[in-house]
């Protein structure tokens, strides 16, 4: 089993796109995929589908989600809070759900000497149920973020290279290199493995990617010294439609949403490029994961 | 700089046995712990490596919420506890041991003093009794939790055994498919079983339109249901979302 952790502290950067489509491209070829949310804004629980309900007295999510793998040791594991998503992708995939209490609980962990690491540990118990396990993380420096990345073999830092986001990438470096890596020390892992930065939300605009994009690539390499991954991914419409879906039930409106996979099935022109895209980071992560 | 957290029982590390105090004290304080869900007097620990911490002071405290711990295993997982520097750690004892001198001709019997553990220096005599006791009580308790158990088994057996086996059915083998799956796989007869044991209206005719599409499908399967929607004569949206929820469902 494999853990990869998307992460960048800066938010908006395609982290929740990212996670749930890489999951659901990996998924179609046949590998064992837990896709962990910890984002307290729980945009990959929407994303597969598991929030479909209106009224909170039909969320049964609160009392059922990531936090209660990291409030105690021995009483909640990974095989109590998992959920299959719902209608989300070909074969679906299994989630660990975020709910948006995590940030009101957040004060209660910090008293706990070891929420950091009961994260990584509680996965540990489900190393032969899966191949890989993909986390969404927060776009903070928080003990959730601490616990994802303890918790992860590799990380992918989704950017869109813009200066904004570049500022944050000294300090994703400097977390990883002291507390993450003292974590994974005292756990007997090996370092955090920095798959690369990898261009997301990228503009299309042709002008952008010939003169411009190709020296934002080279500062990721060149001024911030992180690895910068070959695949970019697009900003396309497709990819922000196909979370946004919804069907008709009677009078409402309840979401459905799909992986770009699934989406580009039912609309190819439209979906068809972002799906090739997200191929080519499956192929990527694969290859520079020996599996 | 002395840090308070919430810690693991199980991390910490107590140099003084168990045997060095009285069972049924222990028993009263691990009741009154549980009450208040928490522990009112923190231990006071340092650090001894990642993740495991050694007890400087506390250590009626420790075991009375190891005793609640093993009570109620859902409650007792953590305790407070102040965490203090290595270079801090006679002055610690050094506070300790002035506050406990300031209250000592107040404080009754049976509280304990951090700088000797167990008030007085157990003799051995009383260890034995104290050992004694618990072991008596642990037996008690294993016994217990075993009839219960010889209980619930004895019970399975006996309701295994009086109903007869189920009837093997053809249908609903293996995990529930999902609705997808079901209208790739199966054949007309098992899906139109499919459909009214979930009360789809109109059922067979349903059955067999799907079937028909099915078949002129490219490579006889449906990608999506959006193929399914398409392709399936007198199938709209509304009655698929039916199906879906129903095999949602089952």
């Amino acid at each position: 089993m494999k853990t990869i952790a998307i992460y960048h502290h800066k938010g908006g950067v395609g982290k929740t796109t990212v996670a749930v489509n890489l999951a659901a491209v990996l998924r179609k070829r046949g590998k064992r995929i837990l896709l962990v949310d910890i984002d307290a804004q729980a945009n990959s629980t929407f994303a597969t589908g598991l929030i479909k309900f209106e009224f909170e007295q039909e969320d049964d999510l609160k009392t059922c989600n990531v936090y209660h793998l990291l409030e105690n040791t021995h009483l909640i594991f990974v095989e109590n809070v998992v959920k299959p998503s719902n209608c989300f992708n070909q074969p679906e995939i299994d989630v660990v759900p975020s709910h948006i209490t995590l940030i009101s609980q957040q004060p209660n962990l910090t008293r706990f000497a070891s929420t950091a690491i009961r994260l990584a540990r509680k996965l540990d118990k489900v190393t032969e149920q899966y191949d890989f396990v993909i986390i969404d993380t927060p776009p903070s420096l928080d003990l959730y973020a601490q616990a994802s990345l303890t918790a992860a073999d590799y990380l992918i830092i989704p950017s869109d290279l813009k200066p904004f986001s570049n500022q944050g990438l000294s300090s994703v470096g400097e977390f990883v290199n002291t507390i993450i890596n003292e974590n994974r020390e005292g756990l007997g892992k090996e370092p955090l493995n920095i798959l690369g930065v990898l261009p997301s939300k990228i503009s299309p605009n042709p002008m952008y990617l010939k003169h411009t994009f190709p020296k934002h690539q080279l500062a990721i390499t060149e001024v911030y010294n992180f690895p910068l991954m070959e695949t970019v991914i697009l900003e396309r419409t497709a990819l922000s439609k196909c979370i946004n879906q919804t069907i008709l039930m009677g009078d409402l409106e309840i979401p459905a949403p799909q992986s770009i996979l699934d989406y580009a099935l039912k609309a190819p022109q439209e979906a068809k490029a972002s799906a090739l895209e997200f191929e080519q980071l499956a192929d990527e992560v694969l290859s520079k994961i020996e599996v | 700089m002395v840090i308070f957290l919430m810690i693991d029982i199980e991390n910490i590390i107590c140099n003084s046995p168990r045997s060095d105090f009285s069972e049924s004290q222990l028993e009263k304080l691990a009741d009154y712990i549980l009450k208040v869900e928490g522990l009112l007097q923190p231990v006071i620990v340092k650090k001894a490596g990642f993740e495991s911490y050694e007890l400087i002071a506390g250590e009626l405290a420790y075991h009375a919420a190891m005793r609640a711990k093993e009570k109620n295993p859902h409650q007792g997982e953590m305790v407070n506890a102040f965490v203090i520097q290595e270079a801090q750690q006679s002055y610690v004892i050094e506070q300790l041991a002035a506050f406990f001198e300031a209250l000592s001709p107040h404080i009754s019997q049976g509280v304990e003093a951090p700088e000797t553990p167990g008030i007085v220096p157990a003799q051995d005599d009383q260890r034995l009794f104290n050992l004694e006791q618990r072991l008596e009580q642990q037996g008690q308790e294993i016994r217990a939790e075993f009839n219960s158990l010889f209980q619930q088994l004895a019970e399975r057996i006996n309701l295994l055994e009086t109903t007869p086996p189920p009837e093997p059915s053809a249908e609903t083998s293996g995990p529930v498919m999902g609705l997808l799956d079901s209208l790739n796989v199966l054949d007309g007869k098992s899906l139109r079983s499919e459909l009214e044991r979930r009360n789809i209206p109109r059922a067979s005719i349903l059955a067999n339109a799907i079937i028909t599409a099915r078949d002129k499908q490219p490579q006889q399967v449906f990608r999506g249901y959006g193929d399914v929607v398409a392709s399936v004569k007198g199938l709209g949206d509304k009655t698929l979302i039916k199906m879906i929820d129903a095999f949602a469902m089952s």
